[in-house]
């Protein structure tokens, strides 16, 4: 019997479901990263561009970066609007810490949110929620090819 | 995530397992990942796997014997390779056969080659209908065993000759970089599979980007079309490590260009004196009707990848996605009918009033 696979997804965490980026409060800054399931969605990711810190981002869906796999390359949206504080530089320098570790090293930038608890009220949060977005978005990514033919094992562990 | 990719060390090697490009993972539905665009792919290329790898060392190849590195952990053509059982692989392609257009298996110069091809050749037969390429490594071939791929089932030869000229070979492939490998060799195993597989089954590859210069490449093209071969173009890309890997791509301009002049001549549009050259041989002037460039640039196909056939369509199977340009750069050969944003860009890359001369 095949080995079940981990679908991780902290549940300290708010998840932005289209984007697959999450969002986790530190104080007054907001860490922002990529779920483990949209590293998978993406493939071995070979590439990351980001904004330099000081960068104002004024929407929501505004660009801040690029993520390049070897077969796929898209923009990285903000779910919140605020400025860049910080970017991770270990990052740029080595993009696969995103698929080894994206809850931990892989994080992508910390901002300085402008209207933080008006953002993240569409924002996926909470257990059952996480537990539900994760189920219907590896249904459809499994529809779709995105997820190889394993994927029937994978288990969501949110904690 | 990769479901059941193989870890290097004691595992078994081909005929048992093969090596997938990245791209083929995917649409086999044994790795994650997607395609940007939503490409489709339905050529699968698969490549043996042997613990000490190919014994050529080809300057501008991921896989060369003196490129530093295991076997294992040599990226090919950009991108990783990983391994899967052989049966694994098949029954994908038999479960998915609808959306699968070709089976192409990529020898390397090892001992074992022949045997393990065809042992995959009758593996593969015996599970599904899909045609099934051989892309050679002539140093271990010869006629006999060219036959027994006929006999076995294979559709198509394709053979990788890169370079169009012996001395860009020799330099690349050959003495120059202690290669081992034959220009007249090469050509031996070309002849003999067209005479074997017969007119337009075998395909010779062309990298644009090793040293020939457009007038070689363009003259090649309209004797491999004459002779009823494939003459499939890439694009020269670095790979990191090898020993080409400070070399320079050639220039977006200069692909398309050849691009468009290969699919002209091919199609019979120009003849090879409406082509004027400089010293260096580089593509001066062409004289070439508009309507025959509006309609090329049009219909796009000029600008897709060269590659084998889906028979049940007639289109390349054998698309290789993001095979030789980042996701995230400019395309150089499409692997779907450009749309009219692309063509747009097609025609502003062409720099056409630079070197076109309309009659």
């Amino acid at each position: 019997m095949a080995k079940a696979r981990l679908m991780r997804l902290p549940e300290d965490r708010y998840y932005a479901a289209g984007e697959h980026l999450w969002v986790k409060v530190e104080g007054g800054r907001a860490r922002l990263g990529m779920d483990e399931l949209g590293c998978w969605a993406a493939g071995s990711i070979a590439h990351v561009e980001l904004h330099h810190p000081g960068k104002r981002l004024a929407r929501v869906g505004a660009a801040f970066g690029t993520l390049e796999a070897n077969k796929f390359v898209g923009a990285l949206r903000t779910p919140l609007r605020g400025t860049i504080q910080e970017v991770n530089r270990d990052l740029l320098k080595n993009p696969r810490l995103l698929n080894t570790d994206p809850y931990g090293e892989g994080w992508l930038a910390v901002l300085e949110p402008s209207h933080l608890t008006e953002d993240l009220a569409p924002l996926v949060h909470g257990r059952a929620a996480i537990i539900h977005y994760a189920r219907e978005k590896t249904a459809e990514y499994r529809r779709r090819g995105i997820l190889p033919e394993e994927a029937d094992d994978i288990q969501v562990v949110v904690r | 995530m990769e479901a059941t990719a193989l870890n290097a060390g004691s595992r078994p090697r081909s005929p048992e397992v093969l090596r997938t490009s990245n791209a083929a993972a995917l649409s086999l539905r044994l790795a994650a990942g997607r395609f940007y665009r939503d490409v489709e792919l339905g050529g699968i290329n698969v490549l043996l796997d042997y613990e000490r790898g190919c014994h050529a060392n080809c300057a501008y190849c991921g896989l060369a014997r003196e490129r530093a590195g295991t076997y294992e952990d040599k990226s090919f053509i950009r991108v990783d390779w990983p391994a899967y059982p052989t049966d694994r692989i098949i029954e994908q392609m038999a479960r998915q056969a609808e959306r699968m257009g070709r089976f192409c298996i990529s020898q390397v110069v090892h001992p074992r080659t022949h045997p393990d091809t065809l042992e995959i050749i009758r593996r593969f037969r015996a599970r599904t209908d899909t045609p099934i390429s051989v892309l050679c490594a002539p140093p271990v071939l010869n006629r006999e065993r060219l036959q027994q791929y006929k006999d076995a089932g294979v559709d198509m030869i394709g053979v990788g000759l890169d370079a169009v000229t012996e001395e860009t070979f020799e330099r690349r492939r050959g003495r120059a970089v202690r290669g081992g490998l034959q220009w007249k060799k090469y050509w031996e195993i070309i002849l003999r599979s067209r005479e074997i597989f017969g007119p337009w089954k075998v395909n010779c590859h062309v990298v644009v980007g090793l040293g020939d210069a457009d007038r070689a490449i363009l003259e090649f093209s309209a004797r491999a079309r004459r002779a009823q071969i494939y003459a499939y173009l890439f694009c020269f890309f670095p790979e990191p490590g090898s020993a080409m890997a400070g070399a320079r791509r050639p220039s977006l301009f200069r692909w398309r260009r050849i691009q468009l002049l290969k699919h002209l001549l091919e199609a019979g549009d120009i003849r090879p004196g409406d082509i004027q050259y400089n010293r260096r041989g580089a593509v001066a002037r062409a004289s070439i009707p508009r309507a025959l460039v509006d309609r090329a640039i049009e219909d796009g196909i000029a600008f897709m990848t060269n590659g084998c056939p889906d028979q049940r369509t007639g289109l390349v199977s054998c698309t290789r996605p993001f095979g030789s340009y980042r996701p995230g750069e400019p395309w150089r050969d499409y692997p779907f009918v450009p749309t009219a944003a692309d063509r747009t860009a097609i025609r502003r890359q062409l720099r056409l009033d630079r070197w076109v001369h309309y009659r």
